[in-house]
């Protein structure tokens, strides 16, 4: 039971860091987009790089923990008082998720091939840099979907141990 | 770049789909069970094989294409609106059937 308890939270520790350091590596993008520049465009390229390869960190290490140990957290949260927190937050996010290394590799690959293109006309730096601000604002949408989730679980629990 | 934008196209329309489809047609959820172990793990699985085959696929048919700022431009937000409403649909979708 214990190394359930603590492989599970390790998962879930990972899950949640490499998810934070997608979002943070598009913000740095974000940051390069706006003052772009000839020098920065290497660190536009190693910063949405770094935002897929976390991306796909956090689907492994999350995809992990949700086959193997989320299963035994599921029945607490759809018999507990906020079942909404498994059939609609979890649901939902499980399959948005997907999105995100589609749409991180995306602008990887456009940046690495592309980025003389976004140097040089306004217009689709501008159109760039508004799917990396909804990446990072999907990405950031997965953190508190993940909240809800646990929110729902906790009250669960709660209630269970007489609080 | 042209078969990087279709690959990401045909997977984002693919997400809520499969999603809804798997719900709704229990047959399909047993089916991505039997193969893939776990529903979610077949989805993930058939996402990452589509994404490739689309765009060796449309790699291999578009090897004269040209880059083209404006096309860039408007794929670039074909995709932008693609992926909100795939991620708007899986929301209400779930919101939907829980009401139900």
């Amino acid at each position: 039971m214990t190394t359930f308890l603590i492989t599970s939270q390790i998962l879930v520790f990972f899950h949640l860091v490499f998810g934070e350091l997608t979002g943070v590596s598009l913000l740095w993008a974000i940051k390069e987009l706006v003052y772009i520049g000839q020098e920065r465009l290497k660190w536009l390229k190693i910063s949405l790089w770094a935002a897929f390869i976390n991306a796909v960190l956090a689907w492994i290490v999350g995809g992990t923990y949700y086959l193997f140990f989320y299963p035994l957290v599921k029945p607490v949260i759809k018999e507990g008082p906020q079942p909404w927190g498994h059939l609609i937050i979890m649901e939902a996010k499980e399959h948005i998720f997907l999105i995100l290394p589609v749409l991180t590799f995306l602008l990887a690959i456009f940046a690495a091939k592309r980025s003389h293109a976004l140097l040089e006309n306004p217009s689709l730096r501008k159109k760039f840099l508004w799917l990396t601000s909804l990446a990072t604002l999907l990405v950031f949408s997965m953190a508190i979907l993940g909240y809800l989730i646990t929110w729902g679980a906790r009250t669960a629990l709660w209630l269970k141990a007489g609080l | 770049m042209k078969k990087y934008f279709i690959a990401a196209i045909v997977s984002i329309i693919y997400i809520p789909l499969i999603t809804i489809a798997a719900e709704l047609y229990a047959p399909l959820k047993d089916f991505l069970k039997s193969v893939f172990w776990h529903h979610w793990l077949g989805k993930s699985v058939i996402l990452i094989i589509l994404f490739i085959a689309v765009a060796f696929i449309s790699g291999a048919s578009l090897a004269k294409y040209e880059e083209d700022n404006n096309k860039d431009g408007k794929f670039l937000i074909g995709t932008l609106w693609l992926a909100t409403f795939s991620a708007l649909t899986v929301v209400l979708f779930f919101m939907i059937e829980y009401m139900k």
